[in-house]
């Protein structure tokens, strides 16, 4: 208990000092930094989440082929979802002589729970938002049934044995992104369903129950889900609808985690130096102590606690600078942002202490056991420094503190291994290649003026503080020009993935007479035609002349999607756009050869050579795989599953299927179109093109926010840095000063010292952040590494534009302060 | 060649201003040696200082070669030290990072010296160091830390030479070799030496002798 006292009172000395307030700087930095970044990166991508959900029009969707049980439903009631039920079914919609199968969503009052339906008057013009269903005896259609019945508003139209009259038209839709089904939409009561007597034992329904609420209601849900749901009842999250925003979302939250990871580091990096430099400055207390009688492990304890009180204040003070920034920053953004941005929960408070006090201790253990290794002699001979503990321990100690950390934040043990192992083989490559620098500039420094010289010297003759110098200033540099790098390529791959242009019409059912003229029309109208694909519809009924049951068992269907439903298989002689080939070779002369997608070929265990037995219609056809391509689904382009090659498929009789960008204010000339070609069907993407656009632009928001944060908690982490080693740079320069050295001298002395340090910081720089950046693009990001030249000549130069005036900011009260008050103080 | 007229330095402390050196006159002729002695606190070292345009002073004059030193800018004191001016201390102050040849080369280069090196080589012969030229601060002995910082001091070439208790972190024998070793080449360059000093000895081999209490001259020769 004596010894608490006396660390407090030790605490409270140096606070008042002001010996203890650089580390509390650092802290603080580092704790606001991770904490504003943890809170906003959470708080962003719930809300982002929570936009995806206007595309699925709910929070979670169960699906089931059959009405969910009452009570199974007052289960879901009591976590306190709101529930909006509908049922699907296609069944042929008749106006006078002409029939159309038709989607129907029968929808309770509740629909839509999130989104917007907007229903209109005409066709293809913006309508008014609407809530639930028309009212009983109305249905809403979609302008394609409309077309395809060959009729218009406030007409009737047969569904089953009920008539129903027209009294609106649909705009957009929450939660219809069933592209598959290709059939026009209709919306109805849900309660008038029964009244058409449309659905009879044995037809195919599918029961959609959507959910929406709370987060933490949802995440109970998720959880019961796991559990209490049977094998042909699915729940769909608002990603898994969307694979676009699924990629997005991931990328974006893989970006935010690691800006926040960095910002760590940078911190842990000020927190290292300026612990280090606090035990340097104690080892004369440390020795007195020893003197008047204290032993070793009293020391060790003393100053232990002296620290874990600063840890414990500065990252509290950190936690709520953090808390407050991320507020300003999220209430600055809010146009950008999403409109409904969840409250920030308190788990970044937990990860905030649980970092602050294991980095304090991971980064200043080895300098306490240093502490406690000082001789009472040291009393008497000034120069009796305590030997550094070993290199290992402080390795070992650091990397413990930080992966702890890295693992509390990110949860993903791979994850912190790789970047631990790939920061320890870096640091260990750039140490090795700084030595060389050093050797290379001992040859070179012999022949310039006296303050590069001296400065030059300097750094030679401290090589090891040089070395951790040029490590701290690298890692810093590292770490923001690897954010900028990740940043730079995240965005524009999302601008090369949805380029202003990207089709946002699909063209469905064009006869093949009718492809040239479909053609025509599109150009008299200035619009770019996209390619035109052939579609014929089959199923796969065997893999190597197995039936898939027997290979996959009877729940094949569980297998892949490509096993529960019909395929849109189509023929080309070119490779499409957004599809490179994995293995194989898209030119074959095997006339029967096919190209499969590789997920489909991973789920189903297909290899090159393997064949495959499609149904299409009562007839049968195989092909054999020759190629393996990797498709890109979020290209809002025609994909296929499978590719024949030309001249298998044409006497199955194929429709054709094409995309195109229309702009918002062409979209009349739909009505044009399918005047023209009776036959098509068009589905209209762009609505959803828009929100996927919409949730990219908030990611990259993000992204630009956390980069600016990253950059500018690197700036104050280079100044703490260069003031750790401001006491010996303040001796010198008394020394110089009383020997008669001029301001400018000194000035020189540090700025070619600080310059020298910046151009090996900045090339090891560039030399990490090209290698961690191609890592990250290869496994992290998933997209194409490349090298920028431009980085090898700017880096060097950012380096000492930063370095340079912090260092210089950093000693600048050497200048004006008497040179005897400097000599006194050593 | 120095002439100090009322001399003043007070600073201001949360117990209001408190008064270091009062009214102090002095005149010293090149070569002369002042020894500047008296009590702990009395305002030797802050002499010395402001003597020295290591501070600055509240009050009064300080005239070297006829340039008044209170006069001065910052960069104007360090570039007269760097002509007129050496300094032994008594904690040596040599820099941690430069050998012993380099620590005396410095001054030199911040003259602009052409010969810096051979300059420097022929003052470590004169204090005895040859041999050791090579050596780190850390590496030598207290009393050839000194020697060091004496060879230092004249590598200048100063017209006057400011030793702060210079034997003070030093046995008797060292001390009293440093001491020689110090008059010594005063002499042969015909600097002027002042000395602060606890020890009588040491003060008697100087020409002048001053006495401060409390920050005022309580003793002090006829020649002020």
């Amino acid at each position: 208990m004596p010894d608490f006292k006396i660390a407090l009172r030790l605490f409270a000395r140096d606070w008042r000092s002001g010996e203890l307030r650089i580390l509390m700087v650092s802290l603080l930095i580092a704790i606001s930094g991770l904490t504003t970044i943890a809170v906003i990166v959470d708080r962003v991508d719930r809300g982002m989440s929570k936009e995806t959900s206007q595309i699925l029009g709910a929070d979670r969707v169960i699906r089931s082929p059959r009405p969910i049980l009452d009570a199974t439903l007052k289960e879901i009631s009591a976590l306190g979802l709101n529930r909006s039920d509908s049922i699907r079914f296609r069944t042929m919609v008749i106006a006078g002589n002409e029939f159309q199968l038709a989607s129907v969503r029968a929808v309770d009052l509740s629909y839509p729970l999130a989104g917007e339906l907007r229903i209109s008057d005409t066709p293809f013009v913006q309508g008014k938002p609407a809530k639930g269903a028309p009212t009983t005896g109305n249905v809403w259609v979609s302008p394609r049934l409309l077309q395809a019945l060959n009729i218009s508003i406030n007409n009737q139209v047969e569904i089953g044995v009920q008539r129903f009259t027209i009294s609106g038209i649909i705009e957009t839709e929450p939660g219809n992104t069933d592209f598959i089904s290709f059939a026009p939409s209709l919306i109805m009561a849900l309660s008038d369903v029964p009244a058409t007597k449309v659905i009879q034992p044995g037809s195919r329904v599918a029961y959609h129950y959507d959910f929406s609420g709370s987060e933490a209601a949802l995440l109970q849900f998720d959880q019961w889900c796991k559990t209490a749901l049977s094998a042909s009842e699915r729940v769909i999250g608002a990603e898994e609808n969307s694979p676009t925003v699924q990629s997005a979302l991931g990328r974006a939250r893989n970006y935010l985690n690691l800006a926040g990871l960095l910002g760590l580091l940078l911190g842990s990096v000020a927190i290292a130096i300026v612990s280090n430099r606090y035990v340097r400055r104690h080892f004369d207390h440390a020795a007195l102590l020893r003197c008047i009688g204290m032993k070793q492990n009293h020391i060790l304890y003393i100053y232990s606690l002296v620290l874990l009180f600063a840890a414990l204040i500065g990252t509290t003070l950190g936690i709520i600078l953090g808390y407050f920034l991320q507020q300003t920053a999220i209430t600055a953004l809010a146009d950008w942002l999403p409109e409904k941005i969840p409250s920030a929960n308190s788990g970044a408070v937990g990860l905030g202490y649980i970092a602050g006090v294991l980095v304090v201790a991971g980064f200043s253990l080895p300098g306490l056991l240093r502490i406690r290794r000082v001789t009472p002699m040291r009393i008497l001979r000034n120069d009796l420094v305590p030997l550094p503990v070993s290199a290992w321990i402080s390795i070992f100690s650091a990397i413990t503190a930080l992966g702890l950390v890295m693992w509390r934040y990110t949860l993903d043990i791979k994850l912190v291994s790789v970047v631990l192992l790939g920061g320890i083989l870096l640091t260990a490559v750039l140490s090795a290649f700084t030595r060389l620098l050093l050797r290379f500039l001992r040859k070179v420094s012999r022949s310039v003026a006296m303050p590069v010289r001296f400065g030059t010297g300097h750094l030679l003759r401290h090589r090891e503080a040089t070395l951790i110098q040029t490590a701290a200033f690298s890692i810093i540099l590292t770490l923001m020009l690897t954010i900028l790098l990740v940043r730079n390529e995240l965005i524009s791959d999302w601008q090369k993935q949805l380029p202003p242009e990207t089709p946002n019409h699909f063209v469905i059912n064009l006869p093949p007479a009718d492809t040239q003229a479909f053609r025509e029309f599109l150009l008299t109208h200035s619009i770019t035609p996209g390619e035109i694909y052939p579609m014929v519809r089959g199923r796969i009924v065997e893999i190597n002349d197995k039936s898939v049951a027997q290979v996959f068992g009877e729940h094949y269907g569980q297998q892949h999607n490509s096993l529960r439903r019909e395929l849109n298989l189509t023929w080309s002689t070119t490779l499409p756009k957004s599809n490179q080939i994995l293995q194989g070779g898209w030119q074959t002369s095997n006339k029967n050869g096919i190209s499969i997608e590789q997920e489909m070929a991973d789920s189903l265990n297909l290899q090159l050579n393997d064949t495959l037995t499609f149904n299409i219609g009562s007839l049968t056809t195989k092909g054999t795989i020759t190629s393996i391509r990797k498709v890109e689904w979020d290209s809002f382009e025609p994909n296929f599953y499978v590719i024949f090659q030309p001249g298998k498929l044409e006497s199955f009789g194929a429709t054709y299927i094409s995309s195109f960008y229309l702009p918002l204010e062409q979209k009349i000339i739909l009505n044009g179109m399918l005047q023209k070609f009776s036959s098509i069907s068009i589905l209209e993407t762009d609505r959803i093109l828009q929100q996927v656009r919409n949730i990219i632009r908030q990611a990259s928001i993000a992204v630009e926010f956390v980069l600016i944060f990253v950059i500018a908690a690197g700036l104050i982490v280079l100044l703490s840095t260069t003031y750790a080693s401001l006491d010996e740079k303040e001796y010198e320069a008394g020394v110089l000063r009383t020997l008669g050295a001029r301001n400018r001298t000194i000035f020189l002395c540090i700025i070619s010292e600080y310059w020298l340090l910046a151009m090996l910081a900045g090339i090891m720089a560039t030399f990490a952040s090209e290698s961690i950046a191609f890592g990250l693009y290869y496994f992290v990001f998933k997209i194409d590494p490349v090298l920028h030249g431009w980085l090898w000549w700017l880096s060097p130069i950012a380096a000492i534009l930063l370095i340079v005036p912090a260092g210089v900011f950093g000693v600048r009260s050497i200048v004006s302060t008497q040179p005897v008050r400097i000599l006194n103080k050593n | 060649m120095l002439t100090v007229s009322q001399l003043c330095k007070t600073v201001t402390t949360t117990n209001g201003k408190l008064t270091i050196l009062d009214d102090i006159n002095l005149n010293l002729k090149q070569g002369e040696s002042l020894a500047v002695s008296g009590p702990s606190g009395s305002g030797k070292s802050t002499l010395l200082s402001l003597l020295a345009g290591l501070d600055t002073a509240t009050s009064g004059s300080i005239l070297i070669h006829n340039t008044d030193i209170t006069h001065l800018s910052e960069d104007g004191r360090a570039e007269f030290r760097a002509r007129h001016v050496g300094f032994v201390f008594q904690s040596f102050h040599l820099l941690p990072t430069l050998t012993a040849l380099e620590n005396v080369v410095l001054p030199l280069e911040l003259k602009g010296s052409t010969d810096a090196i051979e300059q420097a080589n022929k003052l470590l012969f004169e204090v005895g160091l040859s041999a050791r030229s090579d050596h780190y601060p850390n590496q030598l002995s207290g009393g050839e830390q000194q020697r060091v910082a004496i060879a230092r001091s004249f590598a200048s070439n100063p017209d006057l030479l400011f030793a702060d208790e210079p034997t003070g972190n030093l046995d008797t024998k060292t001390g009293k070799q440093i001491i020689d070793l110090l008059f010594d080449l005063n002499s042969k360059q015909n600097t002027t030496l002042i000395l602060v000093t606890h020890d009588n000895n040491l003060a008697d081999r100087c020409s002048r002798n001053m006495q401060l209490d409390s920050g005022r001259c309580i003793n002090q020769d006829s020649y002020a």
